[in-house]
């Protein structure tokens, strides 16, 4: 499998939108699951701090049900990845 | 002492006769408040296997040591009690503004024995006390109540805590509401109250409590006002309240929907925050002194009519009473959230149960002739409606769903059973543990049953880097959220001795914790403000446990044990629906043996789930060892 840079769409919700002022903006990523996923992070704390309080979900999935699945090792173009801030309770 | 008052007040409505107590510093020091003080009360002066709904139940109301300090988060009280819907301990908290009075009219706490012969109410004020007729004012609703309260008494800035017929008639799951529209929501303390043929307690004093170091007192409060005004976690939960859960359950498929048969709602846009604050919501509400202003206020001036002085739904019950039912449509939400407070029956447990009532009504288990001729589908808002009011009155049909799902399941039979969404008969609260995997130990744990605000949820360890504030209990490695692990077994473990310091010292869950404006160490700091104690966050944590162990010795006296730390066979059966948590299900094996890690970090035998003697020792609980050990 080659690695290839990939151009996504990272989705936020609840307060998150409000910080990064947009519901979704697109970003180059690696291909390589965990190292895209990685940079997706990274790409969140350089450009609007946030560096905890999230969970990740690649499309419907985390990314190690994806990974367990193994159907598709890569990063496409057609994923979304949705940053979803957490709260306990309430 | 600073931060007590130093006097506790005993009051037997049998006979009518009143006591104050004044402990020694160390009491206070090693008990604190909240139902750590509740629970020391209820073990001994009640005899083991009491029914909860008789004269020998014991009730306490009780603070904290930072209860009437003019700081966000301050603002709560406890009741404990013998639960009659679990028949374990239960511990309720309430925010709103009975809780700072209570201390301003001299008391930490009142203990209440016994039942008055006729309705009764405690009316408390500047350090006196005293019991006044109230048969004119059972079976009127709160507003009504507390209106003829303070008029009686002439002062409109009395506070008082009440039951609504809901709690006359004796719903097992009947709360007990303050200003209207704050609650000790869960566990049935409203019964518990009518029971003892006691309407209400009001409460009215001008004893300002003294504190060590009011400088750090104002310095939090600014730092609160600032943080709501400057972070964006802080200032949504001010604009959309906890209605933003829907924010994040939806996304990852955990909203209970049609009586947890599914984690996705087709109508969930129509009922979110976002939904409650472009249509019904009036403003948002608050608590005393507190600068997050988390509550939601509706108003509805068209037919049904919505009153806003009876607050408004909170997430818990848009799920419970909207998804789980059904029904995405927030004036109906708002309408049956109304008829719940002003009968103070529990949002949470009344949804839950006349979900499980749909479910066995579609799976042809009952039909209209058990309903009073009500069609009992999902989404049928009509019946939602009538059907909450009937609870409330404690008529019909309703009547016997005011008993709760558990006991209703038992009537209705085996099918029934496995559609019933219970542990230790008190209905689930709005968040799935297929989706997030830690609540199904602490569901099927927590002494007083399933609680949505006694640990840490799933998704605050879900990605590195971990919150410090997390990391620093020892939870570094990142989980999925629906993983049901040993790591899963230590989240719980260890943050629920953390929030049960929080519930002990009567703060709120929504200030002081891992995601909120205060993290533990800023309570520690909070703590020796008010007191003058040197504490630590050690102290602090062991205070929480404290509680905790001391639940779970209650409730072994009583019977309980690891058999009763288990979960309804529902949440084994894949989620059916095809949305991000579809197929998702509880795995037996994996729930079996972190059930063990967990009892084996809390210190219990992890084969019978028993504490042992030792560590009722270490927690300085020698005292109930001896009936603890009965079997």
């Amino acid at each position: 499998m080659k690695c290839v840079s990939v151009k996504l769409t990272v989705e936020f919700y609840g307060y998150f939108i409000d910080r990064v002022k947009s519901p979704a903006v697109k970003v180059a990523v690696s291909s390589d699951l965990q190292k895209g996923v990685e940079e997706v992070k990274t790409f969140l704390f350089n450009a609007y701090q946030i560096e905890s309080g999230y969970m990740i979900r690649i499309n419907q999935e985390s990314m190690s049900q994806r990974l367990k699945r193994n159907a598709e090792p890569l990063l496409t173009e057609t994923d979304v990845i949705k940053i979803i801030p957490v709260m306990s309770g309430g | 002492m600073k931060g007590f008052t130093g006097k506790i007040l005993h009051v037997n409505l049998s006979s009518g006769a009143c006591n104050v107590e004044e402990p020694e510093e160390r009491f206070y020091r090693k008990y604190m408040g909240g139902s750590l003080i509740g629970g020391y009360y209820l073990f001994h002066h009640t005899a083991a296997k009491i029914d909860p709904l008789s004269e020998e139940n014991v009730m306490v109301f009780s603070v904290g040591p930072a209860t009437g300090a003019a700081v966000s988060g301050a603002s709560r009280h406890c009741v404990t009690s013998k639960s009659p819907l679990t028949n374990t301990i239960a511990s309720s908290e309430a925010g709103g503004y009975w809780g700072p009075e209570l201390k301003f009219s001299g008391f930490d706490a009142v203990v209440l024995y016994g039942k008055a012969p006729n309705p009764v109410y405690l009316w408390i004020h500047d350090g006196a006390y005293e019991i006044r007729d109230a048969q004119n004012l059972w079976g009127k609703v709160t507003k009504e109540a507390q209106a003829m309260i303070r008029e009686e008494l002439n002062d409109e800035k009395i506070r008082i805590a009440g039951i609504g017929p809901g709690g006359e008639k004796l719903v097992r799951y009947a709360c007990i509401a303050n200003e209207l529209a704050h609650f000790n929501g869960r566990n049935g303390m409203g019964a518990v109250m009518g029971s003892k043929n006691l309407k209400a307690i009001a409460v009215r004093g001008h004893q300002k409590p003294t504190f060590h170091d009011e400088d750090i007192i104002k310095r939090m409060a600014q730092e609160a006002t600032e943080k709501v005004r400057n972070d964006e976690g802080a200032a949504a939960f001010k604009e959309l309240g906890t209605n933003q859960n829907f924010e994040w359950n939806a996304p990852v498929g955990g909203v209970p929907t049609r009586n947890w048969s599914s984690g996705t709602f087709e109508d969930v846009e129509k009922i979110n925050a976002k939904a409650i604050k472009n249509t019904v919501l009036k403003r948002s509400g608050t608590c005393w002194s507190c600068a997050q202003s988390c509550k939601r206020v509706v108003e509805i001036t068209e037919a049904p009519f919505v009153d806003p002085d009876y607050g408004g739904p909170e997430y818990e019950t848009t799920a419970m009473c909207g998804s789980n039912l059904g029904i995405g449509n927030l004036v109906t939400i708002s309408k049956i959230n109304e008829i719940c407070n002003k009968y103070t029956i529990d949002t949470i447990s009344c949804g839950g149960t006349i979900g499980f009532a749909m479910d066995c009504y579609e799976h042809g288990i009952i039909t209209k002739e058990d309903t009073d001729g009500l069609e009992l589908n999902f989404g049928n808002e009509g019946a939602a409606l009538q059907l909450s009011e009937m609870i409330g009155k404690g008529e019909g049909f309703g009547k016997l769903l005011g008993e709760g799902t558990a006991r209703v399941a038992e009537r209705w039979g085996e099918e029934a059973k496995k559609l019933a969404v219970h542990v230790k008969g008190k209905e689930f609260p709005a968040h799935m543990p297929q989706v997030k995997g830690s609540l199904a130990l602490a569901y099927s744990c927590l002494p007083f049953g399933p609680d949505h605000v006694s640990s840490e949820h799933d998704g605050s360890i879900a990605e590195a880097p971990i919150s410090y504030k997390l990391k620093s209990l020892g939870l570094d490695e990142p989980q999925d959220t629906s993983d049901l692990n040993e790591v899963k077994s230590k989240l719980v473990w260890f943050t629920q001795c953390g929030y049960s310091a929080v519930d002990t010292l009567s703060l709120c869950q929504f200030i002081f914790g891992h995601w909120t404006l205060f993290d533990l160490n800023q309570l520690v700091d909070l703590v020796n403000a008010v007191s003058g104690w040197k504490t630590n966050l050690y102290e602090i944590m062991m205070v929480g446990q404290r509680r905790i162990q001391l639940f779970r010795a209650y409730n072994q006296r009583e019977g309980f044990h690891a058999k009763d730390d288990v979960l309804p066979e529902k949440l084994y059966q894949p989620l059916a629906d095809v949305g991000p948590s579809g197929g998702y299900t509880i795995n037996r094996d994996d729930f079996q043996k972190s059930k063990k890690y967990y009892y084996g970090l809390a210190g219990w035998d992890q084969e019978t789930g028993m504490v042992s003697q030792s560590k009722l020792m270490e927690m300085g609980l020698d005292w109930i060892v001896p009936e603890a050990l009965l079997q």
